[in-house]
């Protein structure tokens, strides 16, 4: 299997996933009031930030690497994590808004998590537009990295500690009587872990193969090659 | 190695052992975040059995349930089998670069 790199992680991935989606969809889950069959969206969702913050993570990594060591790998690297760590915001929001209509009574309550996962989607959003403004690259990539950093250091304390530190709906933040903070037990996370190295995983491979190919266009075109 | 040698820790080193202090204070903070915002609710047994609380039953008991988990990852399979297609038409273009900067390479020698 020498015709993809990296083949056994990979393979980990693709066996998580599917344990993730069949585990996820039969396995035994408690029944809870309001949320019923919809607990099972913690496999899915709670997973998209998961994901999304060790992704971004690894982006802010790539851009303190380029930011000692200006080599356009890294640059690119930090972009592709950015851009995945980006879709799987939206996409955590998306699932989110779906699943608080059926379980909070509407899509957008907002919610002190809600809002300031939005702001942080459109802080995400000004670095893509910010590195499109620039012509010259090294002002570009250098600035870029240096924005994502401060993005990340906005981000996180906005997304998972001021929340925290007013009511919200989400489990865990406040002191909500409706929506208690439910500690998973063995059941549900023995799917939950699973599910939330899955779907970090996928980001990564998303990333890998993204990032690959964009090192070796920029390696033809080092030889003059134009695609 | 660096733990008997205390006066010749690499720059590196520190870095990575601060790295991770940082993250494991970040982590235990963001825990005790928690007790004190609110008391969590413990899944017991009892939720397993509380038949009070709508589910789909129905669906399990006449196995329609198994159209979904069929359906679902038939898409999953699908998009990863996709994935991995794509991920060896990279791995090509990326043979083909490499061999491609070798000709080059011997051509100016």
């Amino acid at each position: 299997m020498k015709q993809i790199k990296g083949f056994y992680w990979k393979l980990i991935t693709v066996i998580l996933l599917l344990f993730t989606v069949i585990g996820g969809l039969l396995f035994e889950v408690p029944r809870l009031n309001i949320l019923n069959e919809t607990v099972r969206n913690l496999y899915f969702h709670v997973p998209m930030w998961f994901g999304m913050t060790v992704i971004l993570g690894a982006s802010v990594f790539y851009s303190v690497k380029y930011l000692q060591n200006p080599l356009s790998k890294y640059d690119i690297l930090a972009v592709e994590c950015a851009n995945v760590g980006i879709l799987f915001g939206i996409l955590g929001m998306i699932s989110g808004m779906v699943w608080a209509q059926f379980t909070w009574g509407s899509y957008w309550s907002g919610d002190p998590k809600q809002n300031a996962a939005a702001v942080g989607l459109l802080i995400y959003f000004a670095y893509s537009i910010l590195r499109g403004l620039f012509q010259d690259e090294s002002q570009r990539n250098r600035i870029s990295a240096i924005y994502n950093i401060f993005a990340y250091a906005t981000f996180i304390p906005l997304i998972f500690i001021l929340p925290r530190l007013t009511d919200s709906l989400h489990p865990g933040n406040g002191g909500n009587p409706g929506f208690n903070a439910y500690d998973l037990d063995s059941k549900l996370r023995l799917v939950f872990y699973p599910a939330v190295i899955a779907w970090i995983m996928l980001g990564g491979w998303i990333v890998n193969v993204r990032a690959r190919l964009r090192m070796a266009q920029q390696k033809l075109e080092d030889l003059d090659i134009y695609l | 190695m660096a733990w008997y040698l205390p006066h010749n820790l690499s720059e590196m080193f520190i870095k990575k052992l601060l790295t991770i202090i940082l993250i494991g204070i970040s982590i235990s903070l963001t825990n005790s975040f928690d007790v004190v915002a609110q008391e969590k609710y413990k899944v017991s047994e009892k939720d397993y059995a509380n038949s009070d609380v709508d589910m789909a039953d129905e669906m399990r008991a006449n196995g329609k349930i198994y159209i979904v988990v069929a359906t679902i990852v038939s898409i999953i399979s699908g998009i990863l089998v996709y994935l991995i297609m794509l991920d060896k038409k990279v791995k090509k273009l990326e043979d083909l670069t490499e061999s491609i900067a070798k000709e080059k390479e011997l051509q100016k020698s």
